[in-house]
């Protein structure tokens, strides 16, 4: 068991910033990450020497570290109770964590669409391509296709193509518009932007377009374009052997869901998200704090800055100094509304799945699947899961959420907000068993070691 | 080979670059396959490729259920597919 005054649950920018903020004011802070380096996914280490993202993350760790911030990595978090506990699992053992206060820093993860030949083998996200190229050097395959929208396509393709990779194709449903002009307003960007230009200047890039299926024996080889909207036959491109999908990114919300945390939906933020105050990240839960992509998508930036806001914030409610508001987060956070108008959030691709086409990858729960339950009076997404057993596997709905939200707006016309999402239950990952007895011994009465399931 | 270890994979050795994901070694060895999908029994592979989707499966020194893409090689490691 280790005490701390506040755990901050993840290593990213935002989990960063709050470290050092809260750390600096002189609160005891144990950083928990499920990975085996701090950094998250955008200051992913260990840094190459070229690589000058990777290098500022890595200065942030260091900074982190000297100033006596600890660390516990490969913890991979399944659980949370009041007062606060967090059970975690590190090398298949169980490790518990006791603080007096919480920042959620768990960030977001690739936003899934379920189209025909989403399961083929080789079909993965961008993000998955980016982990393998930065941590083990290898390549998703010889000749992909990135499709989705957003800019962190370009980011990846950029990466794919200093890899040697070939990128047969750059599919974005976005049509960059006259809102392009507005980033004369954010020159501290240029040089970020140029990079990125750079990195993807000559490639094949097909604005307004979708994949609409990728085809293949027992993995993908083919991929079908179609306009967006409206889904008209736009080609295919061959001798594909992977298939980069990515529609932005959803906040990863299984630990706020699970310590009560007030959420909202908007698709403009990835969807449901917490809801934080924007200058000190409180949360509904007194005592829980969280910030970046967890309180809606908006980058590496504004999580850096709102990790500082939140970490300051938590450390002075423990009587650690007086919070500080990090300069610049507001002018970040334009950039982010500039972002979002360039690439606005795709509706409507619940359109992009037929009857057969797997909603839930866990239970190979189909559309059609879907569509009985909502004929039987299904309107929920604990509705369905009830029904078809779409949410029940491991994913917990990580994965199925957005696909089974666009299926029911686009058959059902029901609102995501309406339809609601699949709650975190206890264990949040899958646990040895020894792992749970063992906590559960030292839970005070009344308190359960696991969900109750229903 | 020198830079690379032996694992087993399904009970044949293999040598490859120490350090990396399973994921990355299965990959690495022309793999994209590695388990079947409950209902359909249909072909699945990397998905997330960051610990969520639980799609990469496999068996690791006897456990089974350990994520692919979390799971780094070591020496003698024994890697089972679906």
């Amino acid at each position: 068991m280790t005490q701390t005054d506040i755990a901050v649950v993840g290593a990213g920018p935002a989990g960063l910033g709050a470290a050092i903020a809260a750390r600096r004011q002189g609160a005891r802070v144990l950083v928990v990450d499920a990975f085996a380096a701090p950094g998250g996914q955008y200051w992913m280490q260990p840094a190459s020497p070229g690589n000058a993202q990777a290098r500022e993350g890595a200065a942030r760790i260091g900074e982190a570290r000297s100033l006596g911030v600890d660390f516990l990595t490969g913890a991979e978090l399944w659980a949370a109770w009041p007062g606060f506990r967090l059970g975690c699992v590190v090398d298949g053992a169980g490790r518990e964590v006791r603080a007096k206060s919480l920042v959620i820093a768990t960030g977001a993860h690739d936003r899934p669409v379920a189209f025909p030949g989403w399961t083929l083998p080789g079909v993965m996200t961008p993000g998955a391509a980016q982990r393998l190229l930065k941590l083990d050097g290898t390549s998703p395959g010889r000749r992909v296709v990135l499709a989705g929208s957003g800019p962190f396509l370009l980011v990846v393709a950029g990466q794919l193509r200093a890899a040697g990779v070939e990128v047969a194709a750059l599919v974005e449903a976005a049509r960059p518009g006259r809102s392009l002009l507005r980033a004369l307003a954010f020159p501290e960007r240029f040089p970020e932007m140029a990079a990125l230009l750079r990195g993807v200047a000559g490639l094949p890039v097909r604005f307004g377009a979708v994949v609409a299926a990728a085809q293949g024996q027992d993995r993908v080889e083919r991929v079908a374009l179609a306009r967006w909207p409206g889904l008209a036959p736009a080609g295919t491109v061959e001798d594909v052997d992977a298939l980069l999908v990515g529609y932005g990114f959803r906040p990863q919300v299984d630990l706020s869901t699970l310590l009560g945390c007030r959420h909202a939906h908007d698709a403009a933020k990835g969807g449901w998200h917490v809801v934080a105050d924007p200058l000190t990240g409180a949360t509904s839960v007194a005592g829980v704090f969280a910030a970046g992509e967890v309180t809606g998508v908006a980058g590496a930036r504004p999580a850096w800055l709102g990790g500082l806001a939140a970490g300051s914030a938590a450390a002075a409610s423990l009587g650690f100094g007086a919070a500080v508001a990090p300069a610049g987060l507001t002018r970040a956070r334009r950039f982010a509304a500039w972002l979002g108008a360039v690439w606005p959030p795709a509706r409507g691709l619940g359109a992009l799945a037929g009857d057969a086409t797997i909603l839930c990858r866990c239970e190979d729960v189909t559309r059609a699947d879907l569509l009985a339950a909502v004929a039987d009076g299904a309107s929920t997404a604990a509705a369905v899961k009830m029904w078809t057993r779409c949410g029940m596997g491991p994913c917990q709905g990580r994965i199925c959420g957005a696909p089974l939200a666009d299926a029911l707006e686009q058959a059902a016309g029901l609102d995501p907000a309406a339809v609601g999402r699949n709650e975190a239950r206890i264990p949040l990952r899958p646990v040895p068993v020894e792992v749970v007895a063992e906590v559960a011994g030292r839970l005070p009465d009344g308190v359960p070691a696991l969900s109750s399931q229903g | 080979m020198s830079g690379t270890i032996e694992i087993l994979v399904d009970g044949a050795p293999v040598r490859v670059r120490p350090g990396i994901s399973v994921a990355a070694a299965l990959l690495g060895l022309g793999r994209t396959a590695w388990r079947r999908s409950p209902r359909q029994d249909a072909a699945r592979g990397l998905f997330c490729g960051m610990g969520v989707c639980f799609e990469c499966l496999v068996t690791i020194d006897g456990v089974p259920g350990q994520r692919a893409c979390l799971a780094r090689i070591h020496p003698g490691m024994r890697v089972e597919t679906g």
